[in-house]
Order: C-alpha cells, then structure tokens, then sequence
C-alpha cells in the first residue's frame, strides 16, 4: 500500500461507517401479547344465566336450555367462577336497557354478574354451481361446475352482561356465526355445539383479555 | 518495516473512526443483550437491559420503542403507550415504530377479533351465498 492511496481509504471506511451508522437494524419478532380484557372478572363473585330472549323457536331441540348448559358449564369452568341460574322471564328487549331491573332482580347476590341476551338460530339449504380446483399437471381443460348442496346453520347471539350491584352494563356484543356443512342429514343440535364453541371462543376472548401472537419490531439503533 | 507501521496505523485509526462513527458501543451490546433476552422470553431481563441503554442516553427511540414492546407483552399498557409516544416524539419517521404503535392501538380498541385465516367452511359461506 503506498502512502497516495491512504486518502482513498479513509473516505471508503468513512462511507462504510456511514452506511452502517445511519440503516436501522431492527429484529422482527413474534410475540403473545395480552389482549386487555373488557369486564375485570376479579371484581365479581359469581355468574346468574337468565333465559335468552327467543327470535324464532327452534323444532329440534329447546334453543334456551341447550344456552344455559352449554355457557353454564363453560362459564363456570372457562372462567372459575360459581354460575347460578335464574328463573325469571324476561320481557322484552327493552329490559336491557333498564338498569334497575337488573339491579332488583337478585337483591342478594351483590358481586354477580348477569348473563343475558337474545338468541335466534336459524338453517336452510343452498345450491351453487362450484368449480372444482383444478390441480397441478391436471388435463388442460377449463374445470368443470357441478352443482353442489350445503346446508347452512346460523347463531346470533347478542350476549349483555349486567353488574348486579349497579344495574349498569358491563359488556353487550353482538356474535353470529355460520357453518356450511356438505353432510346434507346434518342435525341442528350437533350444528349447534359448533357454532356455540365459536361464539364462545370469541367471548372468553373478549371478557377475560387471553392472548394473542402478533409481531413487533426491536430495534438495535 | 515502514510499510508495516503504516498499514497498522490505518487499522488503528479505522477501528477508532468506527467506534466514534457508531457511538459508544456499550448501550449497544446491552441494546443487543436485551433483545436476546426477549427472544428467550425474559422480559425483566430486556426492561432492564433497555432501561440501562436510557440512562445513558435518553434520546435513544429505540430503546423507548423496545420498552414499549416489553411492556405491552407483559399487559402495562399505560406504560407501553407512554413509551411509544416518547419513541414516536424522537423519531416520528421511523416505520417500525409507527408500526408497532399502530398495531398496538389497534389492539387497545379492538371490539372484534383480527380476520381469522380463511377456513373451508367460511369459504364455503362465501361460495354458497345467495
């Protein structure tokens, strides 16, 4: 190296530590974060199932009844707290709006919360013309349609939830979930249990926060 | 000889220029030191770590933006959003902050689960709807 060519290296380090002093370097990263829960279950004691108010009978099996096992069992264990169930109609839609129904409804039970709502389950047939996916090194030909049956199966459930102490509603969301299926001798309550794990999934994720995989960047500089 | 003193000088003076270039390498390391911790999964280890890069230097967003992350992961969101904002206000440009920030607010507003990846059945809604 002769001493003219110095200045030539000064100004390549010099660039070199340019370009790796200004770029960020940053690491991508995975990570669970907790999602914030919407009621703070630490402040209550137990859980009071009332009946769901009805959109539409179910023939096959009593939509209220199969409500309250499924979320009784599940709230109990899901959430560990003690569930109760209460006995008393509701009237109509206009109770969830009336503080002081739900704070006269179990004068006893101070720390509670109460689990109520509308309910609506309802399931038909649908035909569509479908194209089969076509797969590599298949024949060359355009796919053909075929007419295909489902049958579908719906639950709206739009879930309240009152404190029992204030009247006032702690959390109100509306769930509907459907399910295609191609079994055509689908049974309604078997289509039920699907679609009450999903809506209640999406419950427990809500209410009690849980948490979910989402990606951060760290950076280094 | 005289050639040998001269090529060592050059490397001599090239290592100070990138130490000086690049800033005192100590918040550095623990820069780095503290994001392998999170990626084992040892959060108090990373707070400690980037909380040390910012008493030695306080204007550094990506400390305040790692922080933010650490605390979000371990659910202080008042203390998240409140570094997110410092890392925001030192580098308001900076894409992965603004990132993580957007993701994060979203995450405190959420009333509806993000979009679940598209199922057979959820196809077959879309397909066989009227």
């Amino acid at each position: 190296m002769s001493r003219t060519s110095a200045p030539k290296w000064m100004i390549l380090l010099a660039a070199m530590g340019a370009v790796a002093c200004a770029s960020s370097e940053h690491f991508r990263t995975r990570i669970q974060i907790p999602h914030k829960p919407e009621v703070n279950l630490a402040d209550f004691d137990g859980i009071v199932l009332t009946d769901f108010l009805l959109k539409s009978e179910v023939e096959e099996f009593d939509l209220n009844q199969e409500i309250r096992e499924y979320f009784g069992t599940e709230l109990s264990v899901g959430l560990g707290k003690e569930v109760e169930r209460n006995s008393a109609s509701l009237p109509d839609e206009s109770v969830f709006e009336d503080q002081e129904f739900w704070k006269n409804l179990a004068p006893d039970r101070k720390k509670s919360l109460f689990f109520a709502g509308t309910a609506e389950f309802s399931q038909e047939t649908r035909k569509a013309l479908i194209a089969r996916e076509k797969k590599r090194f298949e024949e060359p030909f355009p796919a053909r349609k075929t007419l295909e049956t489902r049958k579908f199966f719906s639950l709206n459930m739009h879930i309240h939830i009152f404190s029992s102490e204030t009247g006032s509603a702690v959390f109100e969301r509306e769930f509907k979930e459907t399910r295609a299926y191609t079994n055509p001798n689908q049974t309604a309550h078997f289509a039920f249990f699907d679609l009450a794990y999903e809506i209640k999934e999406k419950l427990f994720r809500a209410i009690s926060g849980g948490e979910r995989i989402q990606e951060r960047y760290l950076i280094i500089r | 000889m005289k050639k040998n003193t001269f090529s060592f000088s050059i490397g001599i003076l090239s290592s100070i220029f990138l130490l000086a270039a690049c800033g005192s390498a100590r918040p550095r390391n623990q820069m780095k030191f503290g994001i392998q911790a999170a990626q084992s999964d040892l959060w108090d280890e990373a707070i400690f770590r980037w909380q040390k890069v910012l008493k030695a230097d306080p204007e550094s967003a990506a400390a305040h933006n790692n922080l933010a992350v650490a605390y979000e992961r371990k659910g202080l969101w008042e203390n998240a959003e409140q570094e997110y904002q410092r890392a925001l206000r030192l580098d308001p440009e900076n894409e992965y902050i603004q990132s993580n920030y957007n993701k994060f607010q979203r995450n405190l507003e959420a009333t509806e689960d993000d979009p679940e990846p598209e199922k057979k059945e959820k196809k077959d809604v879309k397909n066989f709807s009227p």
